[in-house]
């Protein structure tokens, strides 16, 4: 409503007057339409809300029961006759919840099915961290310079040219963003890198999704430095910088909340991919500073979890949902910061 | 420009005086030589100082290779530097020319995948006609054995026929041919009851293991009841119905276009020559039209909301906030919620009502998609409705418009293309979507084609499937990393499909810039 040439108050006194017009069906029809079009802009906020209860509820299910505890251990006679023990999922005492809560935050070792079950974090969140760092180490210094170049240097028509192009990139799927990961940057990788696992490491999970997250960082620092008004741009030529200093030293400083919030949201983008990093990177979960070899990370885990037999009422199917809920979390505090961030910089410029 | 950013005044570009060519060459050689200096000094006592502390006694001449090539290396890198340092002019240039590479380093990323992707494909297409070809030979083979295993049953037959014939002429009285007919033919009645059961338990069983055990429970049945005929002919008829299931399966065509709709339009299978992607295909196309079904309404009526209703105040800029963080919501999350709402809520219950409707099925992961790109679809239409110029709408009021009629009549019209090109890049975005399916459990494995209520399989997930597969096909020797070319195929004709729905959303956004100026 930007373009408006009629003045907010008015135009809100001629929809009051119009209202007034209106025969008492056509209100009522008017009412339910727009009580129609709330409630489809409330479902989105449903949806939040169905998915932080599903997480909650979940997670606190994984963090307060258990089957393997001695508490849980049920005596059956087997066919034979024999007696034996067997684990039933049932809720988990004071004291082995705190330890379990506490655990999982500081724990280093994931083991799920094999005894003794030990619940920590830290490997996930290492491997998770890992690929989504040598990601952002490829796709921010060439997202931005793709950014700046496109912005401020390239003629329309290579402009017309690069961005389809891509676009292009983003639309890949995806799984087959892992068909590329394994069949061509690992054995590239394990040809020139000595060291480097021939089936699954995180380097080449990180190059993939760095690759995938290029155009994201491309494209929204680009909005972000063309609404830096050409105003700046003028003022600093006329003080004879250069291009590149006019990019460097004026146009960037001015866009940087707008780049930093498009690093933020690529790097969470890189967080929750799910497919190229499982293909890539394996599911093993080890706590693995190093890049070439595979470790799985959190959305890894929860995609093998879902997909091997463990069944529900376990705790290791209930683990998936604090997994879940951490990653949720990491995601949404991102993208509050990089909203927040975009507000900033438009807000500047209006 | 009422309140400026906090930029730095570039104070250091004012009174600079460009240095001549000599004074940048010499200051750039000084620098590469100071930091070459001092970067191989640095690394040669470092390494040196930790083969003392470790206890090696420290080589002279490695340590003096290590020196000189960190020297060489760092005295270019800081020559570079050091000439940029000094000209503007170069700065400007380096720039330019990295930004260039940089655009496209994409593009040559594309090139490099695209490059294995094509070159697998071709390989699919090279060996898959030799594989159906060796399997066509295997079955030629079988079929040869079959026919030969159907002589050796007639020959015995004709024998024990003409051994029958000769011992009923030599019989003396009725009471004599009857215990003959009896001890060759047994008990006809009880054969054809045998018979019939065994067909009936043969169709429910499930493998091949299965049905051999069937067989030889009722071979110990038929031999008893069968006579010299059932005895004789028992051990060539378990035979011949092994081999016929297999032997019958027709022979593939093994021409480039017969292999290819083969894997179009074929189920899926276990031998990496015989896949097909026939029920992914189609359970990716049902999803994409439920979700549109589910997503489009939706989306349209909050972004309406959003523009025409509610522009401003608290509870918009809630429900626009959540909308900007669903986005940025990961894909896998998305799942859990559809495996729980969905599954665990509405299917699950259903099922038990119904046999019909199964508890992952396709319409359910339709919607778990819809959930997904919703936030896509309603910023699309938001941007299209935002498009829409105010004097439209003054103009429908003017005539005496309701707030509704004016939304129907006049601005929906008006922002259809851009809803439909957002849509479709919403759909293509879930046909390539793969995390919340599988969390959803599509993982199965569909040999027909599905239905709304029936289970089903998708495209993305048949490749990651493929993905992990050990059993390659070996011709001579070598390994043919089938599986692999498998998904390339796939892979490209997922591709092609997102290619055409995104040629359709170019095509409309052009025309729609054509007809409407505004």
């Amino acid at each position: 409503m930007a373009t408006s040439t009629v003045p907010p108050e008015v135009e809100a006194q001629a929809k009051v007057l119009l209202h007034g017009s209106l025969s008492a069906g056509q209100r009522l029809r008017e009412k339910i339409i727009e009580s129609i079009l709330a409630g489809c802009g409330l479902f989105s906020i449903a949806i939040t809300i169905g998915i932080a209860a599903v997480l909650i509820f979940g997670a606190f299910e994984f963090f307060t029961y258990d089957e393997h505890k001695d508490y849980n251990q049920v005596e059956f006679k087997t066919a034979d006759g024999k007696i034996q023990s067997r684990g039933v999922y049932g809720p988990m005492k004071a004291a082995d919840i705190w330890q379990r809560v506490s655990y999982f935050f500081t724990g280093t070792e994931w083991t799920g099915n094999i005894e003794p079950h030990k619940y920590g974090i830290l490997p996930l969140l290492v491997g998770t961290v890992m690929v989504a760092l040598l990601a952002a180490l490829l796709a921010m210094p060439i997202g931005l310079t793709t950014a700046i170049y496109l912005s401020e240097y390239a003629a329309p028509r290579v402009r017309a040219i690069a961005k389809p192009i891509l676009e292009l990139l983003a639309g890949i799927p995806t799984v087959v963003y892992g068909y590329f990961a394994v069949t061509t940057v690992t054995p590239f990788l394990a040809e020139w890198i000595p060291g480097v696992d021939n089936n699954n490491n995180m380097l080449s999970g990180g190059i993939v999704v760095g690759i995938m997250i290029i155009p994201m960082v491309a494209s929204l620092s680009e909005d972000a430095l063309r609404a830096v008004p050409r105003s700046l741009r003028e003022g600093a030529i006329a003080l004879g910088a250069n291009k590149f200093e006019t990019s460097i030293k004026v146009v960037l400083p001015a866009a940087l909340s707008g780049v930093i919030a498009s690093f933020i949201l690529a790097i969470s983008r890189a967080i929750g991919e799910t497919m190229a990093v499982t293909l890539a990177c394996g599911s093993r979960p080890v706590l693995e500073w190093d890049p070439r070899q595979g470790a799985a990370t959190m959305t890894s885990f929860i995609a093998q979890v879902t997909q091997g037999d463990a069944p529900q009422g376990t705790t290791i199917f209930a683990s998936l949902f604090a997994v879940a809920l951490l990653l949720f979390a990491m995601t949404l505090l991102m993208n509050f910061a990089a909203q927040a961030l975009l507000r900033r910089y438009r807000q500047v410029y209006q | 420009m009422s309140t400026s950013p906090n930029y730095r005044t570039p104070s250091s570009l004012l009174h600079a005086r460009p240095l001549t060519l000599g004074e940048i060459l010499s200051g750039a050689l000084l620098t590469g030589f100071k930091g070459a200096l001092l970067l191989s000094v640095l690394l040669a006592v470092l390494v040196g100082g930790v083969g003392l502390a470790r206890g090696d006694a420290p080589r002279f001449i490695s340590l003096a290779s290590l020196a000189g090539w960190t020297f060489l290396v760092s005295f270019i890198l800081c020559f570079l530097i050091g000439m940029l340092k000094r000209s503007r002019p170069m700065q400007n240039g380096a720039f330019t020319c990295a930004g260039f590479l940089a655009t496209f380093f994409g593009v040559a990323m594309l090139v490099v995948f695209f490059w294995g992707l094509l070159t697998d494909v071709g390989r699919w297409l090279y060996y898959t006609p030799i594989l159906v070809d060796m399997k066509n030979q295997e079955n030629l083979q079988l079929r040869e054995e079959l026919k030969k295993t159907e002589a050796l049953r007639d020959a015995k037959k004709i024998e024990i026929d003409k051994e029958f014939k000769e011992a009923l002429e030599g019989a003396g009285n009725d009471a004599e041919k009857k215990e003959l007919t009896a001890l060759y033919l047994g008990s006809p009645e009880r054969l054809k009851e045998l018979a019939a059961a065994e067909e009936a338990e043969l169709a429910k069983a499930s493998s091949d293991g299965e049905r051999q055990k069937i067989r030889q429970r009722y071979d110990i049945e038929i031999r008893a009841v069968g006579g010299v005929y059932g005895e004789s002919l028992r051990v060539f008829d378990g035979t011949i119905a092994d081999r016929k299931s297999i032997a019958d399966m027709p022979l593939r065509d093994t021409s480039v276009w017969g292999v290819l709709s083969y894997f179009l339009f074929a189920n899926p299978s276990n031998e990496p020559e015989s896949v097909g992607i026939r029920p992914a295909l189609l359970g990716s196309l049902w999803l994409a039209v439920i979700m549109m079904l589910f997503a489009v309404p939706i989306g349209v009526g909050a972004a309406l909301y959003l523009e025409e209703y509610k522009t401003s105040g608290r509870l918009a800029r809630i429900i626009q906030t959540n909308i900007n963080n669903l986005a940025g919501v990961p894909s896998i999350v998305y799942g859990i919620l559809g495996a729980f709402v969905f599954v665990e809520l509405i299917f699950k219950p259903m099922h038990v009502l119904h046999e019909g409707i199964s508890v992952r099925n396709v319409l359910g992961g339709g919607l778990t998609l819809g959930l997904l790109t919703l936030p896509v679809i309603i910023v699309s239409a938001q941007e299209a409705i935002r498009t829409v110029p105010n004097s439209i709408r003054h103009g429908a009021y003017a005539l005496g418009a309701t707030h509704w009629q004016c939304i129907w009549h006049q601005v929906l019209p008006l922002a259809r293309p851009g809803i439909m090109t957002g849509t479709i890049l919403a759909v293509s975005r879930a046909i390539g979507e793969a995390a919340p399916l599988v969390l959803f459990g599509a993982t199965t494995y569909i040999a027909y084609s599905p239905n709304p209520f029936s289970e089903f399989t998708v495209l993305p997930i048949q490749i990651y499937n493929w993905a992990e597969r050990p059993t390659n096909p070996i011709i001579d020797g070598a390994v043919i990393r089938q599986w692999n070319f498998n998904m390339a195929l796939a892979s490209l004709v997922l591709m092609m499909l997102l290619l055409c729905l995104n040629g359709v959303a170019i095509y409309l956004r052009q025309r729609a810039q054509k007809k409407v100026q505004w």
